[in-house]
């Protein structure tokens, strides 16, 4: 798992971020509280989630077809990993090298299954409210060498765009 | 009895209106928008059968007016002033409105989801513009479809079946 890029587009263009706007996304949503907030968002095809699903209780790829209590919760609890090392991550690389302490808390995640650019609409809605921008990091994963068809975007609230900022100058 | 849906034809004048864009059109086609916490508004003026659609973000402008078609009280006055320019009588348009959800369930979600609601109704009862149609509100997201030829409008929520407003 890795940032790739910490990216910017207008408002009006983020409905494709995850994919095509307007076929059904799978997506776990988790709040990012304390020295920073915002929503980090995990995004992943039907297929992919639920061969995930499949992994973490020991089924055979392809078993799973269908988004039950199971599959939501497999991927929830992946979302729930995933999400609260990257925020420990970037917690313990800012405070290095600011020689603060930035304080990073994960919020239990939501899984939602619907329209992507709904989705999009919604989690970069903070920042519309501020201003024309949409400024967002692009990550990446990897299984054992392989990219994987996820998408994982963390979406600062405006007012911690300005705070990341000044943590960013103040950086070693 | 089946889900309505507009025809493949039609389909082939689909024009998608994108995060605050506003479009008007005549005679033909099809003006689809994607929403969550967003506003979709459709007016249609069935004499001229000139319809156009909105998509709004937020409720008030506050004197920051770009894009125009991101708030309600630019956008709604600026769809009716190009759908005028193509001779529509005011007194002629309906409007039909969709979106406003509550995706994430957060505070500030719902408060703009629904203050985009309020905004919406209020400039339209000042404009005395009738709405016909709503399919607004809950936590998942919608697709809006207006046929510019019939005035119908259609409203898709992924695991349910479309539904005409």
């Amino acid at each position: 798992m890795k940032i790739d890029s910490i990216s910017s587009c207008p408002i009006e263009e983020v409905s494709t971020l995850i994919g095509s706007d307007d076929e059904p996304a799978c997506v776990c949503i988790m709040g990012m509280e304390g020295t920073l907030t915002g929503l980090m968002v995990l995004a992943f095809d039907d297929t992919s989630g639920l061969m995930v699903s499949d992994l973490l209780q020991g089924q055979t790829s392809g078993t799973s077809s269908v988004w039950g209590e199971i599959e939501r919760s497999s991927v929830l609890e992946t979302m729930n990993i995933a999400g609260s090392a990257y925020l420990n991550g970037i917690s313990n690389e800012l405070s290095d090298r600011t020689s603060s302490t930035i304080e990073l808390i994960p919020s239990p995640p939501i899984f939602l299954r619907d329209y992507a650019a709904s989705i999009l609409q919604s989690a970069f809605l903070d920042q519309a409210i501020s201003g024309t921008q949409a400024v967002y990091a692009g990550v990446s994963f990897e299984l054992k060498g392989c990219p994987l068809s996820w998408k994982f975007l963390l979406i600062p609230d405006a007012s911690s765009l300005t705070k990341l900022s000044e943590i960013l100058t103040n950086m070693n | 009895m089946d889900s309505p849906s507009f025809s493949k034809s039609n389909r082939q004048l689909e024009r998608k209106v994108g995060i605050a864009e506003i479009v008007v059109v005549r005679n033909e086609g099809i003006l689809r928008t994607l929403l969550g916490s967003c506003i979709g508004i459709a007016l249609y003026d069935q004499r001229t059968r000139t319809g156009g659609m909105a998509h709004i973000v937020l409720p008030r402008s506050n004197g920051v007016s770009d894009p125009i078609g991101k708030y309600a009280d630019t956008a709604i006055p600026e769809l009716i002033g190009q759908m005028i320019q193509l001779g529509v009588k005011s007194s002629y348009i309906s409007a039909k409105i969709a979106g406003g959800a509550n995706m994430f369930a957060t505070k500030t979600q719902r408060s703009i989801g629904d203050q985009n609601l309020v905004a919406v109704n209020e400039l339209l009862q000042q404009l005395m513009i009738p709405i016909s149609g709503s399919h607004c509100g809950g936590t998942q997201g919608r697709r809006m479809a207006l046929n510019v030829s019939t005035g119908e409008v259609i409203v898709e929520v992924v695991g349910q079946s479309p539904v005409r407003i």
